[in-house]
């Protein structure tokens, strides 16, 4: 069984058929599974922030009513995502059609609308106090490590990366060598380690093969920026050819 | 023969014990002998490493605890403990550290600055964080509004019931604990206001649940180390550490629980 997660580029976001979910043969979780003629699941969520996917991968492996994957693909999503848990009423979810699980409300600086409006002012006055992308690379560094352990102990075929090629960008940019001379030495020799231990198959759109967003420029990026139906068919493609390539 | 692999904060650190916070730094410090890893250690018969370190949130023990596993290598642990600190606690990564860390003996590391606010039972406060006025505004105005103890409380139980699977599927004996008691009311007032977060409940009761009871010492179950010095008439340290004989209690309670739950090959 091929088991996927991420966020709305996982899920599908503006596909034909989304808004009801009868969308799911276009997505490349459907596609890749076909080829691999298994059985798949796609936990993927819109904006869903990298804690999430962690947390909801975990919780899946760990639930015993739930078939167990032999293929793991994993797209994490923005650096600078995070999540607060808030209560709202019953229509919340639905005036916002937003989909939150657990009272877990996703976030980012560009997404702090979503929030209770008591909350955003704050929140966004923090944003603008410390280094929301270098914080989100180490915790998501952190489990993308965690997950090739897992994995590897398990023996799934795992393949992870990032969603879209900014985020390899922003990596790229907090790793440039003058960042060492303004105080930033400690992080870029733990992410400079840790994203050095990750194979290739666990680089996916951060210097090895491509990342979902830049397949789609080849093809139609739609209204809210998701890839189509046929940057997901490509892109199920190139991972196909990254499980035959190495892990047969 | 493994390690045991013992993760935490000060009170795994073994702060406040005589030889701890040398101003030389952490390799001068002289008191792992006081510690309840090293009694515990001695009486498994087994060498540890303890990476507990001063003022760590529990997003940094976590992430300590993963990078330490995957160093040592999992065959080579015998045994993690996790001692999970004070819920409200968490870090921001900043191009800077305090001259008051390190007066408070703050370990430093990757960049990743830990903020500690006091923690009470339905609310945290920060009374404190660092000489730079605006960013303690900031910090306090977060704290104050948006850090409750429902995102806190949620994180740390996932990242409770994340160590206990993770260590099954590479067959990690494992123990987890909590430091303080309250941190169990903490908890529960979290499940508290009629039908008000309903799903969070739902969730948190769940992986509360499915922690075992050797994965939840002094939460809900068994005495934390904190209490055990307490109620037994031990000495609390100014910094609101416990001391030796606290940890010696604390190692013999752990023994009598990896001897209980048959987690280790165990004869007195």
């Amino acid at each position: 069984m091929l088991l996927t997660n991420g966020c709305s580029f996982v899920f599908g976001d503006e596909l034909p058929g989304y808004e009801t979910e009868e969308h799911w043969h276009h997505t490349f979780t459907y596609k890749l599974a076909e080829k691999l003629k298994i059985d798949w699941v796609n936990l993927g969520t819109c904006g869903g922030s990298n804690q999430k996917i962690f947390r909801d991968t975990i919780h899946y492996l760990n639930d015993p009513t739930k078939e167990k994957p032999t293929h793991i693909v994993i797209l994490w999503s923005a650096w600078q995502r995070e999540e607060v848990c808030e209560n709202h009423s019953d229509d919340f979810e639905k005036e916002r059609e937003l989909k939150r699980t657990h009272c877990m409300t996703q976030i980012s600086p560009a997404r702090v609308s979503n929030l209770k409006p008591e909350l955003r002012k704050p929140l966004d006055t923090l944003y603008d106090c410390y280094d929301v992308t270098r914080t989100g690379i180490i915790r998501t560094l952190s489990y993308m490590e965690n997950m090739e352990l897992v994995c590897n102990a398990l023996g799934i075929k795992l393949i992870q990366g990032v969603f879209h090629e900014l985020m390899y960008r922003n990596l790229l940019d907090k790793l440039h060598r003058r960042n060492r001379n303004m105080d930033w030495g400690t992080w870029m020799d733990w992410v400079e380690e840790t994203y050095g231990r990750l194979p290739k198959t666990s680089r996916v759109g951060m210097s090895e093969y491509e990342d979902l967003y830049s397949v789609g420029k080849r093809h139609k990026i739609l209204e809210y920026g998701h890839p189509d139906e046929h940057a997901q068919t490509e892109y199920a493609q190139i991972l196909y050819d990254i499980f035959e390539e190495n892990f047969n | 023969m493994g390690i045991v692999l013992s993760s935490g904060d000060s009170f795994t650190y073994g702060d406040e014990l005589p030889g701890s916070r040398n101003p030389e730094g952490l390799r001068f410090d002289t008191h792992h002998h006081h510690t309840f890893t090293h009694k515990l250690s001695e009486k498994l018969g087994k060498e540890y490493v303890n990476i507990g370190r001063n003022g760590s949130s529990n997003m940094k023990i976590f992430r300590r605890t993963m990078d330490n596993i995957m160093l040592h290598g999992p065959d080579n642990i015998d045994l993690l403990m996790v001692t999970w600190s004070n819920f409200g606690r968490f870090e921001i990564c900043e191009p800077f550290k305090f001259h008051d860390d390190k007066v408070v003996f703050i370990h430093s590391e990757s960049n990743m600055n830990q903020i500690i606010p006091d923690q009470h039972a339905t609310h945290m406060e920060l009374r404190y964080a660092g000489p730079i006025p605006e960013r303690e505004r900031i910090l306090k105005e977060y704290v104050r509004n948006v850090l409750t103890h429902h995102t806190q409380v949620f994180h740390a139980l996932n990242f409770m019931t994340q160590i206990q699977w993770i260590c099954d599927q590479l067959n990690i004996p494992v123990i987890q604990g909590v430091i303080h008691g309250d941190m169990y009311i903490n908890y529960l007032h979290t499940l508290q206001r009629n039908d008000d977060w309903k799903d969070y409940k739902h969730e948190a009761i769940l992986k509360y649940r499915m922690l075992r009871e050797e994965c939840r010492i002094g939460f809900g179950v068994y005495k934390d180390i904190y209490f055990t010095g307490v109620d037994n008439g031990h000495k609390v340290f100014p910094m609101g550490h416990v001391d030796e004989n606290a940890h010696t209690d604390y190692a013999n309670m752990l023994y009598d629980i990896i001897k209980d739950k048959e987690l280790l090959d165990v004869t007195d």
